[in-house]
């Protein structure tokens, strides 16, 4: 290695220690990683700039300009009470019928808008039914992340993997949508006989719910319209997006851009609502990942890996799904998967093996994987928030107890898939 | 001769600028639709069109607009600005020349958003004091920072771009450009004065309160001040060592945000909201827009245009590059106008055996101050007028107009005037 090879990698793990142990904001620390990988002269701006993933940002951009207008014509919580009356507010039923919700929500937008309208809808539900929120809380975590693998839009780990490697928003359909549609129906059928016996409520709170007007949620119907055809219109192109030769952030700014044109939102309130710690981090993360790259530290790992796999493609499925889901359940996903994208690359290259169904298994390990515990994905830090600004913390011990088993069925189920699917 | 996409690219040029021109709709919508636009009728593919983004001046302004959101909460610009309104003893029209002059040298050293993003801040400030319009300080401010960075090899993107291929110095930049630009910068200064005297009168009683106030009040945060201050002043330096350093004036710019974000302890999350997302966008979109026309070939088919007709004949190419780059550079921004002469006069000097040192100080004068014409002529001016409005008090692409392109003309005039006797007679 040279000498510059080893400053990049110093760099990038003390970058990465920082942003684990959480002692400063994981935006600011990963921002001077990447200013440190310039000043060091590690590449110049130019590369660097070259190393960012546009695509990414400009599909997580599009998706969050789309959400920030369309979240306030209130669809999502007349969207939860009518599911809630259409069960006769029955809580085990709404339990299931939310899980279905944010799933297909999840799969559809981004994790973390669903689950933050959601949740405050769902202490609305609880309330009025005097039931304990948590093991609704817990449904909107596990199902997020759930539905949010099915997708490429889904999560922010296949974003990336579609942008790298060029497998569009049908690929990602074919390839995880059934799997992840196994893995909510095994995981609502456990939760569903977990807490099947906490579940009582008096009648009258049940008519409560049935009481309530979802209608009056809907306050623009204008602007409803015009979201629901931007957004109707957006999904459709991601599921051409192939066919006509348009990237997939290509549509999701397209869609951006036509809805602040007819919405008449304001543009500085829009690009408010973009979550700019989250596209920094991503910029710096890039630029840091790059640093490993042109210094050919990605390549050596990636040669490493292929010894000890002996270049067998089996135990580098399991070996990157078990490591990706417990890596994603305890740190942050993003940076996890922007490192092991250049590496499954590298892998390829020098293996001269055929890594598609790699992407798959590191789809489904880091994004199936952020259940494992309260902090392992964005959605589950934004329950948490509200949950505690609602006086009802929950408790990392008590989340883990009921999130990690499920993962692990989830990876299991995964790891069955895989087998059956690729390598068999 | 212009083929289909070429056709079409134009026109979504032209109908997009009609519309940010007419002012109906936000100009950051309209923009990023028309480069919504030029991707979804395939002008270019979207790793073409992030190839004609220009990263290191979205670097340069992130990086400063955290920087300056930052400093803004420790209440040095109000102090600078009542200290400054003070020396004058609150007259307005001294304040608009003393800005004017500061501004033309400080762009001439620093780069002309930076230096636009700090004096705006201290603008406003002064305004706000005195209780008077702002804009002709604005305009004033815009109008002295592209003439000021005409003056240096460092000033301006285009004077970057000449020097970097040609190889002329940061020397041969001062003594060509000085004289017109002096000159430039003392009429327009004059001109702007007449235009504006008469709304620059403050009350007695409004002038005295001022004299009153007490600039050190405005420190807030001491030890907050401190770090900006000391990071500010290593980006400056940084800024006018950046090429001995071989960084880009981004990367400078951006380790300042990053450094001074992770020292004050300032929520990045707010600290992002202060970003003008508005005005960066808005690049974003034109870059695309005019990476349209380029990849299109309708920039190469102008420039080449104008020097087919002047074929051999120096005096006429000179005029002819100097009006022609003034023009483009006021309606298109003007590093993608000057990318595409500079191999343009290479070849001519090349093909045609003649020594061509003169146009390519024709050309950074007519691209540099050319970009003074209209409100969207250079970055400065949008990031002024971005600025503006955010702080209720939009600039009209027509009055900005009405007054600068005038004075715009008039710096060609003298440059004209100026090249013919130096360089052509």
């Amino acid at each position: 290695m040279t000498q510059i090879a080893w400053v990049a990698l110093i760099l990038f793990l003390v970058v990465y220690a920082i942003i684990v142990s959480e002692k400063i904001h994981r935006t600011k620390i990963a921002l001077v990683g990447a200013v440190a990988v310039l000043l060091l002269q590690i590449m110049p701006q130019a590369e660097a700039v070259h190393s960012i993933d546009f695509n990414t940002l400009g599909l997580l951009i599009g998706m969050m300009m789309i959400v920030a207008i369309s979240r306030t014509t209130g669809i999502f919580q007349y969207l939860a009470i009518k599911a809630a009356k259409k069960v006769k507010g029955d809580p085990l039923r709404i339990m299931v019928v939310m899980f279905i919700l944010t799933a297909v929500l999840s799969a559809l937008l981004d994790n973390v808008t669903t689950v933050l309208l959601l949740t405050s809808i769902i202490f609305a539900i609880t309330d009025v039914l005097k039931i304990n929120p948590m093991p609704f809380l817990i449904v909107e975590i596990l199902a997020s992340n759930i539905g949010g693998t099915a997708t490429l839009i889904g999560d922010p780990p296949n974003i990336m993997i579609g942008s790298a490697t060029g497998l569009g928003f049908n690929d990602f359909l074919i390839n995880l949508a059934p799997v992840a549609t196994l893995v909510a129906i095994v995981t609502i059928a456990i939760l569903y006989f977990i807490y099947r016996k906490d579940m009582v409520v008096a009648p009258e709170n049940q008519q409560k719910i049935m009481n309530m007007d979802e209608k009056a949620f809907l306050t623009d119907p204008v602007l409803l319209r015009k979201s629901i055809f931007v957004l109707v219109a957006t999904i459709a192109g991601f599921v051409l997006h192939q066919i006509f030769h348009y990237e997939s952030a290509t549509v999701a700014l397209a869609g951006g851009a036509v809805l602040l044109l007819i919405s008449g939102a304001e543009p500085e309130e829009v690009f408010h609502e973009v979550e700019w710690n989250t596209i920094f981090f991503f910029i710096g993360l890039f630029v840091l990942v790059g640093g490993l790259e042109v210094t050919g530290v990605i390549t050596l790992v990636a040669k490493w890996a292929l010894e000890i796999t002996q270049g067998n493609l089996m135990m580098m499925n399991f070996l990157i799904l078990w490591l990706s889901a417990f890596a994603s359940a305890f740190i942050d996903n993003i940076p996890f998967v922007a490192t092991m994208i250049p590496l499954i690359k590298s892998m390829a290259e020098l293996g001269g093996v055929d890594v598609t169904s790699l992407w798959w298994t590191l789809a489904l390990g880091a994004c199936l994987g952020g259940n494992g515990t309260l902090i392992g994905a964005s959605a589950n830090l934004v329950v948490m928030s509200i949950a505690e600004a609602h006086g009802t913390p929950i408790r990392f011990k008590d989340y883990m107890k009921i999130g990690l088993p499920m993962m692990v069925v989830s990876i299991v189920i995964a790891n069955i898939y895989i087998y059956f699917m690729y390598l068999r | 001769m212009l083929t289909v996409n070429a056709w079409i690219a134009l026109s979504i040029f032209i109908v997009t600028y009609a519309v940010i021109v007419s002012e109906k709709i936000h100009r950051t919508k309209i923009a990023l639709v028309g480069a919504i636009g030029v991707l979804l009728l395939k002008i270019m593919s979207q790793e073409e069109a992030v190839k004609t983004v220009d990263f290191n001046t979205l670097g340069l302004l992130i990086g400063m607009m955290i920087i300056v959101a930052i400093s803004r909460q420790t209440g040095i610009f109000q102090y600078l600005a009542v200290k400054a309104a003070k020396m004058v003893k609150g007259s307005p029209g001294k304040i608009m020349v003393v800005f004017f002059v500061l501004t033309a040298v400080a762009s001439a050293l620093l780069d002309n958003v930076t230096t636009v993003l700090l004096f705006t801040s201290i603008i406003f400030a002064i305004t706000d004091v005195l209780d008077i319009n702002p804009v002709p300080f604005l305009i004033a401010e815009v109008l002295a920072a592209n003439i000021g960075g005409t003056a240096t090899l460092i000033g301006d993107p285009p004077n970057i771009m000449i020097g970097g291929a040609t190889g002329l110095g940061f020397n041969d930049f001062i003594i060509n450009l000085i004289v017109p630009v002096t000159v430039t910068g003392v009429v327009t200064c004059w001109l702007l004065y007449i235009i504006y005297r008469k709304q620059m009168t403050v009350s007695e009683e409004k002038q005295r309160k001022v004299m009153e106030l007490d600039e050190h009040a405005f420190l807030s945060d001491r030890s907050l001040l401190i770090k900006s201050l000391t990071v500010l002043l290593l980006v400056m330096v940084g800024f006018i060592l950046h090429q001995a350093l071989h960084l880009e004036s981004a990367t400078v710019a951006m380790a300042g945000a990053a450094v001074l974000l992770l020292i004050s302890g300032m929520e990045p999350e707010e600290t992002f909201h202060e970003v003008e997302w508005n005005t960066i966008f808005f690049f974003i979109g034109l870059f695309i827009l005019v990476g349209g026309l380029e990849v299109t070939g309708i920039i190469t088919m102008v420039a080449k245009w104008g020097l087919d007709v002047t074929q051999g004949n120096v005096v006429l190419m000179n005029f002819l590059v100097l009006w022609l780059s003034a023009f483009a550079s006021a309606f298109i921004d003007n590093i993608p106008f000057v990318a595409t002469m500079i191999p343009l006069i290479k070849s001519m000097a090349t093909v045609g055996q003649m020594d061509v040192t003169t146009l390519w100080w024709t050309l950074s004068l007519g691209a540099c101050l050319g970009g003074n014409g209209t409100i969207i002529g250079a970055s400065a001016n949008v990031v002024v007028s971005s600025i503006a409005a955010a702080h209720g008090r939009p600039i009209s692409f027509g009055y900005y107009f009405k007054i600068a392109f005038p004075l715009m003309i008039v710096s060609i005039i003298i440059s004209n005037i100026y090249i013919y006797i130096a360089y052509l007679r």
